[in-house]
């Protein structure tokens, strides 16, 4: 009831024009479709079907280097509460596998949602029946049993977890990749056990793989037949959860805006219903709460000694030196033929300098909608409009087609990116 | 074969019907503006499929989505030189110096013709073989996906052009370019120069649009002073006789079994596909230096084999709930939001859902030609319209579309760049297409070696002792000698 009534509140403060006032942009480090995608789309659309934030929520994929360039955006943002970024644990295993510099402590958490665990599953047919069975192997067979992960990924830092608790055991980590590669390992026998969120599991279990352990205290409800792997006597917790991150310095009170909006929206039904679909207990935490988790997190994660895994060979180095040499050849021969058939530039054509003219516009254009000078409406008028008259060489029956061209660039392609995909353009 | 009949009797009711054109023409049209793709167009309309009470109604629209969506790339790719899609890179080669020849019609007609028995190809599998196939991929492990793609990569050598030196100095440097970021296979940053924003790499699209249509537009630029060409631009062509049709029946089978494959394969997509089939079809040519040069055969491998991929893909995910690609992954995680649960037991416990993907990714094959057949007709103007016009439009198309992608300048700068790139070497008559090759896939061959190499304990060996693994590595070498063996015994012109 109090914190209900804490969200009307603030609720009715956001309606008197103050945070926010304007589009919030939710940065998703991962591509659309993925797992981290469809939840926070989920989240979006509770948000603004029931009205909790007076402004439209954002949703911003940027994927890539193990979510490491989306949560990178965020940590340098402005601290204004309208950039905001939602990250499971990776934002922690990423600092400890050395894909960043940084970890939670750069940013200010608003939120935790969401409660999925981990589950250790091997192949169906496999001999080992329970966790301790094939702990016990892979001490006896030290560097033997191939683990396929996610390198540097939390599943990694799981089986890490695994063998601190059992001296002496050693798994042989091998790159996988996601979900589905890891099943694919297990059904082919290329790894002998392997990690997936329960959510994984139960889609995957038919498919011929058999869990030997559930990362959690008590059992799942879900799948209450999994032993857990405190009952196993191997104490390792993995649940995986949602945060949700501000850029470091943002005023705590929009941090509570956006802290009661989501805790609204998790006590939609909707939003419970979507939860259960995917296994996942519809928890919500905040404040004290929220920091013991991520605490206890940290301190799992950096307890865990990443082993170097195989050398690899230095690919890069290779074929640099191979490019080189090849390189060297080209040079040579395409100097022989030039010299026979040298076409010189005329530099003082009309195209030419055309030519340079639009490369220079081009760059322009770019630079001003990375600096943000002009929006991109304004912007994009202006060069299809400037790229049209240089190459009409002017003419003045051009001027009033290439307008509308121009408009219809600049209006059509901004409403089509943003309005019907919600993408952000510069 | 009788819930398949029902299943396609269901889906020829109005409101289904309506769906699935709806979702075929969005796809069309999503797949032809580089920047939007399938993924992006079925993530955000997998929201809006909660409200139909119907999970089948659902994976109607969205599977006509994914069938649209990887057609809709040869339209831009054939007419602009713009990859709509990476998958469409291949036919980039061959549809658009057959586009500025006067052919702009034929060269989509055969496209979209390549499409469609693609498409077929392979739903043939997907209705028949699903299982047995499925269970067969697993079989593969690393070090087998390495010999593939590196047998792919040895491809490179037998799509160059005239000079095999420069050929394999392009594909060197596409795999050079393909270095930096995050290491594929231990996930640790290389090669950045301190630029964080390299970790990523540099992006598949951007490095396209770069190479293929920012070069394109300079050229276009210098050759603007050119009187109003000569050729004429029509449709004309573009429906097959007979005739085409027997002299490419065999290039479209096997390029779709290509595609076919490889879209079974996880991990591995329909780029990559198109790349093996242009690659196979230049190999067994008789007249393999058209290729490049506005080849017939180079459409339809590249097309018959994209769109083969698809229902590839699907064979996986139908059978054992595995999904073959990213636009599989939503389409599993819409069954999943709809209650069901993908696997082999979706079979069983929910046979109308399997029997309407089926049926919809064969009907919505038929939709997708006649769309594109129907609008041929009306895109071919394009070639007409004045470059002064086209030009800025294109270009404006290039940076909205590296940038949407992954929502950053920096993918901007990178197009920028790699048109220089693309314009210089094109300029000194080094071939685009082994570049692309390389950089494609050299990631892929590298994550798969080191998964094998970390799981062998550092053994090399396995390359040679798993029989697929080394069945491939056999075939890289013949790959290899051939056009060598060819070139030595073909007097020189």
């Amino acid at each position: 009831m109090l914190l209900l009534s804490i969200g009307v509140v603030s609720l009715a403060a956001t309606a008197r024009g103050e945070y926010p006032d304007r589009p919030i942009q939710l940065i998703v480090p991962f591509g659309p479709g993925g797992g981290t995608d469809t939840y926070a789309r989920a989240l979006k659309q509770a948000i603004e079907d029931h009205e909790l934030l007076p402004q439209p929520l954002v949703i911003v994929n940027v994927p890539g280097a193990g979510a490491t360039i989306g949560s990178r955006r965020v940590k340098n943002a402005e601290p204004d509460g309208y950039t905001l970024l939602l990250l499971h644990e990776a934002i922690v295993t990423a600092k400890y596998s050395g894909q960043a510099d940084y970890g939670s402590e750069a940013f200010e958490p608003i939120a935790g949602t969401g409660r999925i665990g981990l589950v250790i599953a091997v192949a169906e047919k496999s001999r080992y029946r329970s966790l301790p069975e094939l702990l016990d192997d892979a001490k006896e067979r030290p560097d033997r049993l191939v683990f396929a992960a996610n390198i540097g990924a939390p599943v990694h830092f799981v089986g890490g977890m695994l063998e601190k608790h059992w001296p002496g055991a050693r798994f042989r980590f091998t790159q996988s990749g996601g979900g589905e590669k890891r099943l694919h390992d297990l059904l082919g026998r290329h790894a002998a056990v392997s990690a997936f969120s329960l959510e994984e599991y139960l889609r995957y279990e038919s498919a011929g793989i058999r869990a030997i352990a559930y990362c959690d205290e008590v059992r799942s409800p879900d799948a209450p037949e999994i032993p857990t792997t405190f009952e196993q006597g191997i104490p390792v917790q993995h649940i995986n959860m949602q945060f949700w991150w501000a850029p470091k310095g943002t005023p705590q009170d929009r941090i509570d805006v956006f802290a009661n909006a989501l805790q609204r929206a998790m006590q939609n039904e909707d939003v419970i219903e979507r939860m259960k679909s995917i296994h996942c207990e519809p928890v919500f935490i905040r404040g004290e709460a929220m920091q013991k988790e991520i605490a206890a997190r940290q301190a799992a994660v950096s307890a865990v000694e990443l082993r170097e895994t195989q050398e690899l060979p230095n690919v890069p180095l290779y074929v640099g030196i191979v490019t080189g040499l090849l390189g060297a050849v080209v040079c040579v021969q395409t100097l022989r033929e030039s010299t026979s058939s040298a076409r010189r530039i005329d530099w003082s054509a009309y195209c030419v300098r055309a030519a340079i003219a639009v490369i220079g516009v081009t760059i322009l254009y770019a630079a001003l909608l990375s600096a943000g000078i002009a929006g991109f409406t304004v912007a994009t008028f202006c060069y299809v409009m400037q790229i049209g008259v240089i190459l009409t060489r002017r003419q003045a029956k051009h001027l009033l087609p290439l307008a509308i061209v121009a408009l219809a660039m600049s209006l059509g392609l901004s409403s089509v990116f943003t309005k019907f995909f919600s993408l952000v353009l510069p | 074969m009788t819930d398949l009949a029902a299943a396609f009797e269901r889906l020829l009711m109005p409101w289904p019907f309506c769906l699935m054109l709806i979702g075929v023409v969005l796809g069309v049209m999503v797949g032809a503006v580089p920047g939007l793709t399938g993924a992006m167009l079925i993530a955000l309309t997998l929201p809006l499929t909660y409200t139909m009470s119907d999970p089948a109604d659902a994976m109607i629209l969205l599977v006509s989505m994914y069938v649209g969506s990887i057609s809709g790339g040869l339209i831009s790719a054939t007419l602009l030189r713009m990859p709509g899609t990476p998958a469409s890179i291949m036919t980039t080669l061959d549809g658009h110096p057959m586009a500025v020849n006067g052919q702009p019609g034929r060269a989509l007609g055969l496209g979209v013709a390549a499409s469609f028995v693609g498409g077929l190809i392979s739903w043939i599998f997907l209705v028949l073989l699903s299982k047995p196939i499925a269970d067969l991929s697993t079989h593969l492990g690393a070090f087998d996906f390495f010999s593939l793609t590196f047998m792919a990569l040895m491809l490179i050598a037998s799509v160059t052009g005239n000079s095999l030196s420069r050929g394999v100095f392009s594909g060197l440097l596409g795999v050079l370019a393909s270095q930096p970021g995050v290491h594929p296979a231990t996930g640790d940053p290389r090669m950045t120069l301190g630029f964080r924003e390299l970790d990523a790499g540099f992006q598949l699209l951007p490095v396209l649009i770069g190479l293929f249509a920012v070069s394109q537009l300079v050229r276009e630029v210098l050759r603007i002073d050119e009187q109003a060409e000569t050729t004429q631009y029509d449709s004309s062509g573009m429906w097959l006789g007979a005739k085409d049709w027997v002299t490419h029946a065999f290039n479209l089978v096997r390029s779709s079994l290509i595609g076919v494959w490889v879209g079974i394969l996880p991990g591995v997509g329909a780029n990559i596909g198109s790349i093996m089939a242009y690659s196979a079809a230049k190999g067994m040519s008789k007249t393999p230096e058209k290729f490049g040069h506005g080849s017939e055969e180079g459409i339809i491998a590249s097309e018959a084999a994209n769109n083969a991929t698809v229902g590839g893909a699907l064979i996986p995910l139908v059978a054992l709930g595995i999904p073959g690609s990213v636009i599989d992954a939503i389409l599993l995680g819409a069954l999943v939001l709809h209650g069901l649960t993908p696997g082999p037991l979706l079979f069983r416990d929910n046979p109308e859902v399997v029997y309407t993907i089926m049926a919809t990714a064969f009907v919505a094959n038929f939709a997708m030609a006649v769309f594109m057949l129907v609008s041929i007709r009306y895109l071919t103007k394009l070639m007409t319209a004045p470059r002064a016009y086209l030009v800025p439009v294109i270009s404006v198309c290039c940076v909205v579309g590296s940038y949407a992608q992954n929502n950053r300048m920096f993918d901007v700068w990178v197009m920028l760049a790699f048109g220089a790139v693309g314009f210089t070497m094109e300029s000194i008559k080094i071939p685009l297409a082994p570049f692309v090759i390389g950089f494609i896939l050299a990631p892929i061959a590298e994550e798969n070696l080191g998964a094998g190499l970390q799981a062998s304990g550092g053994s090399y060996l396995p390359i040679l002792t798993s029989p697929i693994s080394l069945f491939f590595c056999l075939l890289a070498a013949g790959l290899l000698i051939w056009p060598i063996f060819r070139r030595i015994r073909s007097p020189r012109r």
